[in-house]
């Protein structure tokens, strides 16, 4: 199967990818070239942004398919991250709530959730927000209807199908089960964002 | 030499060159909204491109300078004063020893003006970039909007150049209607047929619900298919979203990296800066083009200020 590409700018270029391709990696191949200026993936697509007066979108679109060309998701041993997370109470003020609608007990919920890992599909919406797939479908929740002015940093939230780890303090609408002091962003590191696309999550209850 | 805020007005941010190269960790762009404006002035005083300079809101906006210092606004059209006395806007304004008040606006044309001080001023790295990024307070001062009694401190940057005007017929365009070119967006077809010529053809008005991160466009309801995106997808300054509600939202310089809505336009490269100075109540409608059409009018565009900007 062949990627589709799509013109979706005059500066933007957008591939979906066949099964298989590591959008992470396929991007990450992208930004090597110095007339990308980003290149972000989503699940299973790719978008770059080029200067269209240093190349064209005919090369972009050469480059692209060198890139999905060398980015196949490979079976190796990803990198598991262990978060304690502390479940309920104040530090996860919606867990009840989730529980209940689940048909489940407060800690029937917190067993639910640590017992199994979480890739990290894809980060996007804010600085170093992971989305983490795999969620039980038993938990069949949506977005809050008035999202949250202000969101703690380390907070733990749930919707259907996704985990997520608020890195910074910031407003969110997403129902907060629990709440993490792993610190997941660090403005002084090289690499300030500890999530990517590739690794897992196991939740521990402490 | 420092700068002192009396009053910042509706907003007032430190702001530098875009935070470029993290989109895909979900770090969105910030830097001025109006980048061309803000380039403009950045070049009056001799300052290199990726000095910090002042975006204000709006106006009325109010600040003591103590020189000796060389600075320079530009972007809306509003009164401008120094002591009381009307000053021009788009060139260098050079003063001695001692302090001094700078008014500026409520803006008349436009809505964000451009301060910049030679020597730049002192603003907080992150990667890469001082520019503030206000909904996870990066850059700038301490990541906020400035307030009343921040005192910033004046540099003196490396590699300055003489300053000079902005000849006039390279002042932008500033008004209270504003023509946004652009192409069809990945989701365009998710419009009905009428939609899509609505699109490039009605006339919207800015919302209030304006912010640095988008602009909520009223007057005009877009119909689009109820279907939804089965997962978030890449967003960008410039892009054009719709909600179900059918009110496209303009995405603007700290517009968040991934998004739920269809996108149905992507306004082009060279007509970007404009939705910095799109003010709630102004008019605001598309034009289509083509992505080669769009490239050929950066092209002609930046040729018109390679020679002023140096670049």
């Amino acid at each position: 199967m062949t990627p589709e590409y799509r013109h979706t700018g005059d500066d933007l270029l957008e591939a979906c990818l066949p099964e298989g391709v590591s959008a992470w990696v396929a991007a990450e191949k992208m930004r090597r070239h110095a007339e990308i200026e980003e290149a972000v993936s989503a699940i299973r697509s790719v978008t770059v942004q080029f200067n269209p007066l240093m190349t064209s979108v005919e090369q972009v679109c050469d480059w692209m398919a060198e890139a999905i060309g060398h980015a196949a998701e490979t079976a190796q041993q990803s990198e598991r991250l262990v978060i304690p997370v502390r479940y309920g109470g104040e530090d996860g003020p919606d867990l009840d709530m989730v529980a209940q609608s689940a048909g489940l007990s407060a800690d029937e919920l917190i067993s639910l959730h640590t017992h199994k890992d979480y890739p990290v599909e894809m980060i996007g919406f804010t600085p170093g927000f992971g989305y983490l797939g795999g969620l039980d479908p038993v938990i069949n929740v949506g977005r809050l209807d008035q999202p949250r002015e202000r969101v703690l940093a380390g907070s733990v939230g749930i919707i259907r199908g996704y985990s997520c780890i608020y890195p910074l303090p910031g407003p969110g609408g997403w129902p907060l089960i629990g709440r993490t002091g792993h610190l997941l962003f660090d403005a002084q590191a090289e690499n300030p964002f500890r999530l990517a696309p590739g690794m897992t999550v196991r939740f521990e209850a402490v | 030499m420092a700068l002192t805020i009396l009053d910042p007005g509706i907003q007032a941010t430190l702001q530098a060159m875009p935070r470029a190269g993290f989109r895909h960790q979900g770090v969105p762009a910030a830097g001025p909204v109006d980048e061309l404006s803000a380039a403009l002035v950045t070049r009056v005083v001799g300052n290199p491109p990726d000095a910090a300079l002042l975006e204000i809101t709006s106006g009325p906006f109010r600040v003591r300078i103590d020189g000796p210092a060389t600075f320079a606004v530009g972007g809306a059209e509003a009164e401008m004063s120094v002591n009381g006395r009307p000053v021009a806007p788009w060139s260098p304004l050079t003063f001695g020893r001692g302090a001094r008040e700078l008014h500026i606006g409520p803006a008349v044309k436009g809505m964000r003006f451009y301060l910049a001080l030679r020597g730049g001023l002192q603003s907080s790295d992150f990667l890469g970039s001082s520019s503030t990024y206000l909904p996870a307070g990066f850059g700038g001062l301490m990541g906020r909007a400035l307030i009343k009694g921040d005192c910033l401190e004046v540099l003196s940057a490396e590699a300055m150049s003489a300053p000079i005007a902005v000849p006039a017929v390279l002042h932008p365009f500033m008004g209270k209607g504003w023509s946004l070119r652009a192409t069809e967006g990945a989701e365009a077809d998710w419009l009905t047929a009428e939609a899509r010529e609505l699109l490039f053809g009605a006339g919207f008005t800015v919302s209030a619900q304006s912010s640095r991160m988008g602009i909520r466009l009223d007057d005009v309801k877009l119909e689009i298919s109820d279907r939804q995106l089965q997962h978030s997808v890449p967003v960008f300054p410039g892009t054009v979203q719709c909600p179900p509600g059918g009110q496209p939202v303009v995405l603007s310089a700290d517009a968040q990296t991934t998004g739920g809505y269809p996108r149905i336009a992507q306004i082009i490269r060279a007509d970007r800066h404009r939705i910095g100075q799109m003010s709630p109540g102004h008019s605001v409608t598309f034009v289509r083009v083509s992505a080669e059409e769009a490239t050929d009018i950066l092209r002609t565009k930046k040729a018109a200020l390679a020679a002023f900007l140096g670049t």
